[in-house]
């Protein structure tokens, strides 16, 4: 596995699917608030932001968490969150430059997309194609991981 | 072969272990430490304390964990006298040559000459055993000095386990350093509101009591309290160092270059005895935070083992749950920037509170209660630096990103804002 997900704004219809299917997916019941996958709506609704976990290189999230529940997977990339460990601070909520990483209120620990281990749901239920599970290599440049980086690269 | 010795087993020099470990895998690298304990998370102590989690969570490794990194650990041997130009740590039973040194030696409570500190009950909150003293405690009354982010938590984890809790502060609001006065009231009146006093402007004169403590003598009041929790602050930790050994900044942490090396060749510093630069304000300063040590240490560590990392700089992101909910606060408060130059937006939702701090055009700080994603969403555009004006002039589009999209939420309240 060596993919990520990526969001193609201008398709996104704003319907939030992905949201309900994440929740049942991960956690067994409609629940979109506890979504790995999040649609912020502007003012307005002329954008539709999808938000995920993006898997940075140099994640601040992972640099901010007390208890390092937010560890790198050494094989595949991936930034992945240890539920056990995970003490609820909210530390990589707020740190996340991307909106990436959301929260379980009834749980209260900490959610992130680990991409359904290669096959995300929400991807297969995107009508509108805006949510697509790609091969990892080609998008070095995609804008969103860049961007990251470029924000915080020690 | 290379011994590099690292002085601190916090996150910051367990971080440079590990990095000087993975730089140069032939050198020794020995981790020297007065704590008993192996590397724990300082910042849950609170939720210990609450009994949200057992004593054993707080732990992040075990000694075991650092055999098999192949780092060598010796707790509880505090350094007695160090020698930099004989490359040289002094124990009382021993001593350690070694060839880099990293110094990771953190930060203690900082408690200012107040008669009565040396009572029973009295605890100043930095360590785990100091956790373990307040689970202990018996009593019904416990006054908090300090509403830092340590105090706060450490009121509300108290206030769990059933202590009548009173709160002092010298200044006027809660947690100072990171709200600005309408976000610290929101935050104080969910403070009372579950049952914490909270006592602003007031400033502790004395501790009472015989041997045991017995109350809080303020200039305002007396409060009975049988235990008190100190916690207006932490210093570096410099006792290691003898006069004119390294150069401290004007902040009193140790001076260091990009490379965390301190003005002594082969010694490297990281984590909170360390003063380092605010990534948004530019200002060189003490910023004792979780992850800038965590980051500080990778660096120091790997550039001990001959790596030619930098530090980047600090980013100053504190998150705090104030009962169920969370509020965080980035950058520079209002109170800091120069009345002249200062703009603000305060913004209440359903959700919660966004405060917005500008220096003329450019976002300076971010407080936000409730939703603290909106903290994190727009790091970056305080990174850059940008003139917002121009920026939210210009039509929005799809690529904006999350934490453009805040700020044209409130574009119009901006716009009105810089004239």
């Amino acid at each position: 596995m060596n993919g990520i997900l990526v969001a193609d704004m201008e398709r996104c219809t704003g319907c939030k699917l992905c949201e309900i299917v994440c929740s049942v997916k991960k956690e067994w019941v409609s629940d979109p608030p506890r979504s790995r996958i999040r649609i912020t709506i502007q003012r307005g609704g002329k954008n539709r932001l999808p938000t995920f976990c993006q898997h940075c290189e140099e994640p601040l999230c992972a640099a901010v968490c007390p208890v390092n529940a937010v560890r790198k997977d050494e094989s595949t990339g991936l930034i992945l969150l240890d539920r056990e460990l995970c003490v609820g601070c909210r530390a990589c909520v707020s740190a996340c430059p991307l909106f990436g990483v959301g929260f379980d209120s009834v749980e209260n620990k900490a959610l992130r997309c680990d991409l359904c281990h290669g096959d995300p749901a929400c991807v297969k239920y995107c009508e509108a194609g805006a949510i697509q599970y790609v091969d990892r290599d080609p998008f070095p440049t995609n804008k969103q991981r860049a961007a990251a980086k470029k924000l915080y690269s020690p | 072969m290379n011994v590099i010795a690292i002085v601190g087993n916090g996150i910051a020099g367990t971080e440079a272990a590990d990095a000087a470990r993975r730089t140069d895998p032939h050198a020794r690298v020995i981790m020297v430490t007065k704590e008993p304990y192996p590397l724990y998370s300082a910042c849950i102590l609170a939720d210990y304390i609450a009994d949200r989690i057992p004593r054993q969570r707080v732990f992040l490794r075990t000694a075991e964990d650092y055999a098999r990194a192949g780092i060598e650990l010796m707790l509880a041997r505090p350094v007695l006298d160090w020698s930099p130009e004989r490359h040289m740590l002094y124990f009382d039973d021993g001593a350690l040559r070694y060839d880099r040194l990293v110094i990771a030696t953190g930060s203690r409570p900082l408690i200012p000459p107040v008669p009565g500190i040396e009572k029973d009950g009295f605890v100043a909150l930095k360590t785990l055993r100091d956790a373990d003293l307040l689970r202990m405690a018996h009593g019904k009354n416990a006054v908090v000095v300090g509403t830092g982010p340590v105090g706060i938590e450490a009121a509300i984890a108290l206030r769990h386990r059933g202590w009548s809790v009173s709160v002092v502060e010298m200044l006027d609001r809660v947690l100072p350093r990171l709200f600005d006065l309408p976000l610290a009231n929101t935050l104080k009146n969910r403070l009372e509101k579950r049952g914490i006093n909270i006592f602003l402007d007031e400033k502790v004169l004395e501790i009472l009591g015989g041997t045991r403590v017995e109350g809080v003598q303020t200039d305002r009041r007396a409060l009975p309290a049988d235990v008190v929790v100190w916690v207006i602050g932490m210093r570096p930790e410099l006792t290691l160092l003898n006069e004119g050994q390294l150069l401290l900044g004007a902040s009193g942490g140790i001076a260091v270059d990009r490379h965390m090396q301190t003005t002594q060749e082969g010694v490297w510093a990281c984590g909170d005895c360390v003063e380092s630069e605010d990534l948004v304000s530019g200002c060189t300063g003490l910023f004792m935070l979780w992850h800038n040590a965590r980051l500080q240490g990778r660096i120091a560590g790997a550039n001990a083992a001959g790596a030619g990392k930098r530090y980047p700089g600090s980013v100053n992101i504190t998150t705090i749950n104030v009962f169920d909910e969370a509020a965080a606060s980035v950058g520079t408060l209002a109170s800091e920037v120069s009345p002249g130059e200062r703009k603000v937006l305060h913004r209440r939702s359903p959700w919660g509170e966004l405060y917005l701090v500008l220096k003329d055009t450019c976002l300076m700080g971010v407080q936000a209660v409730g939703r603290t994603e909106r903290v994190g969403g727009l790091i970056g555009i305080m990174l850059q630096g940008k003139d917002l004006r121009k920026t939210l002039v210009r039509a929005s589009s799809p690529a904006d990103g999350p934490g453009l999209g805040i700020l044209r939420n409130v574009r119009k309240d901006l716009l009105h804002l810089f004239g």
